[in-house]
């Protein structure tokens, strides 16, 4: 299946995207809402895409949670974000894609972000202890909004 | 996973309770590193495995947010310390890109050369290791003699033996001169004679075989679902390489292949990579034919600024794709840096290899899988 397609199956599903562009390295970037992330990923298991990896990017007032996936027959590379909502929840991806599992749990530690459906919800990297640390998140006053950040003007 | 302490032997077959647990690790000399795996064992085989990560973790992500993009350079190469060099170049060829900076070519043919002679050391010392793994001494002495030469020779031009921090964005830390490059033709020479002695010693010994014929079989979709890359991935079928998938630097006016496996088994990984130092020594003369004279680094500013935006930089790093993504905010101190590192995705996917296969088994997919865990845990 050539990538024109996936984009076109893609597109149905990020109806409610905000801006669409094409980056250098990246064939293809989209904004996805959070209820839609599962079945995106879905769409891009069945044209065999992989899952490169998941992680977060903390701007006012809510973390985005970004997606990279890429084909190795079609040579081609999407991205997608998700902008969490003020429950910073997001569904898991872990059982379509079962390398997210990692991902997800090491976001989830790193920004405080709750993946819904993760099964193992143990912390992967930092101590069991503080479960509260989030290091990645930035300190009070110090995180930019979505635009100081080029997130959404490129 | 529970263990109950019973007793009667036929209660615990009845309860499904005769299983225990294996503790294997943190300091465990298959683990290559700080890496601890719970096993839960049915007599010798394995059952279940909890990876545990994490021992040698550095936050580097962290650490690039508080500090000049640029001096962050040597924290790249401490991730994966064995094939420091491909963290080097996708971390600066990322600034490159962000801030559009042109690079001179003879800088980016010195990138090549050093890389490919990184890599080259890197699954030198995974095939040793490897069949130390496996319980044969004799591979591990050739490597470190072949592998040797290598840091000789990067040592003389970088200066360091492992942990390098040699390019630079713009272009390289220092020009090769002459002897530089005789040098490296006679070991390209010697490695390729070489070649031949691991044929004899290895590849046709019956023992080796046994052990990795069918042992491990990391199936297309398994390697799909946990994004597992590199030769790991090639061994299994999948023709992906970034450096031809998506050719960067000078990648794309060289000649060569990429070796693929068919049943994705442990002899297909090893013979994968094997193939691979083949294609880096044809890498390496055909760069060293056609390098052209010129400058070796571009005017940059001593305060780099990056543009406000978002991007990533995939290179092919030995143990598959290093993906950094670096989010601006317009100074010289990235927002956000991501390194996808490539063991990571790798290890993942060792619990599902591995169910129901024979502990000794076990040791030989972790060696044919060429892990690094600070890389994982950086």
């Amino acid at each position: 299946m050539d990538t024109g397609k996936v984009i076109k199956e893609i597109e149905k599903i990020s109806a409610k995207s905000e801006s669409i562009h094409i980056l250098p390295g990246v064939e293809y970037e989209c904004n996805t809402a959070a209820e839609n992330i599962r079945e995106f990923a879905s769409v891009l298991y069945k044209n065999n895409y992989m899952l490169l990896f998941v992680t977060a990017v903390h701007i006012e007032p809510y973390p985005v949670v970004v997606y990279q996936f890429v084909c190795p027959e079609t040579k081609s590379r999407i991205r997608a974000r998700v902008f969490c909502g003020e429950n910073k929840s997001v569904p898991t991806i872990s059982d379509i894609f079962n390398g997210a599992n990692w991902y997800e749990r090491e976001v989830m530690e790193f920004f405080g972000i709750d993946f819904n459906g993760l099964e193992d919800k143990r912390t992967l990297i930092l101590d069991e202890s503080d479960k509260n640390l989030n290091p990645l998140l930035k300190k009070e006053g110090k995180a930019l909004s979505a635009d100081e950040t080029g997130f959404g003007n490129n | 996973m529970t263990f109950k302490n019973e007793t009667e032997p036929e209660n615990l077959e009845k309860n499904g309770q005769h299983k225990f647990l294996l503790n294997m690790g943190p300091q465990h000399p298959s683990t290559h590193g700080v890496l601890r795996l719970v096993l839960e064992m049915d007599g010798e085989y394995v059952t279940g495995i909890d990876p545990v990560i994490g021992y040698g973790h550095r936050m580097h992500e962290k650490i690039a947010e508080v500090r000049p993009a640029q001096s962050f350079l040597p924290n790249t190469a401490r991730m994966d310390y064995v094939c420091a060099l491909p963290y080097n170049h996708g971390y600066v060829s990322l600034l490159e890109q962000m801030t559009g900076i042109e690079v001179p070519e003879r800088a980016e043919y010195i990138r090549v050369i050093t890389v490919e002679l990184n890599r080259l050391a890197s699954h030198l010392l995974w095939l040793g290791t490897f069949l130390l793994d496996l319980g044969a001494f004799t591979p591990i002495l050739y490597c470190f003699d072949d592998r040797e030469h290598i840091l000789d020779i990067l040592e003389s031009l970088t200066g360091s033996r492992l942990t390098y921090s040699f390019h630079r964005v713009g272009g390289v830390y220092k020009d090769i001169d002459d002897s530089f490059i005789e040098k490296s033709r006679e070991f390209m020479k010697r490695l390729e004679k070489r070649f031949n002695v691991y044929d004899k010693l290895v590849t046709g010994n019956i023992i080796f075989r046994k052990r990795a014929e069918g042992v491990g079989i990391v199936t297309s979709d398994i390697a799909r679902r946990y994004g597992i890359t590199g030769p790991n991935l090639r061994g299994s079928g999948i023709s992906y390489d970034v450096r031809k998938a998506f050719p960067y630097s000078v990648y794309d006016k060289f000649d060569f292949e990429i070796p693929v496996g068919k049943n994705g088994d442990c002899l297909d990984r090893y013979n994968v990579r094997i193939n691979e130092m083949k294609q880096s020594l044809r890498i390496l003369s055909q760069a060293f034919d056609m390098i052209p004279e010129g400058d070796i680094r571009a005017k940059v500013p001593k305060k780099l600024k990056i543009p406000k935006g978002q991007s990533s930089f995939s290179v092919e790093a030995a143990r598959g794709e290093l993906c950094y993504y670096m989010v601006s905010d317009g100074t010289d101190v990235p927002y956000r840096l991501k390194a996808r590192v490539p063991s990571y995705g790798n290890l993942s996917a060792l619990a599902e290899i591995c169910e129901g296969m024979l502990l000794a088994d076990l040791v030989a997919v972790m060696g044919s899988f060429d892990l690094v865990i600070p890389e994982i845990d950086r």
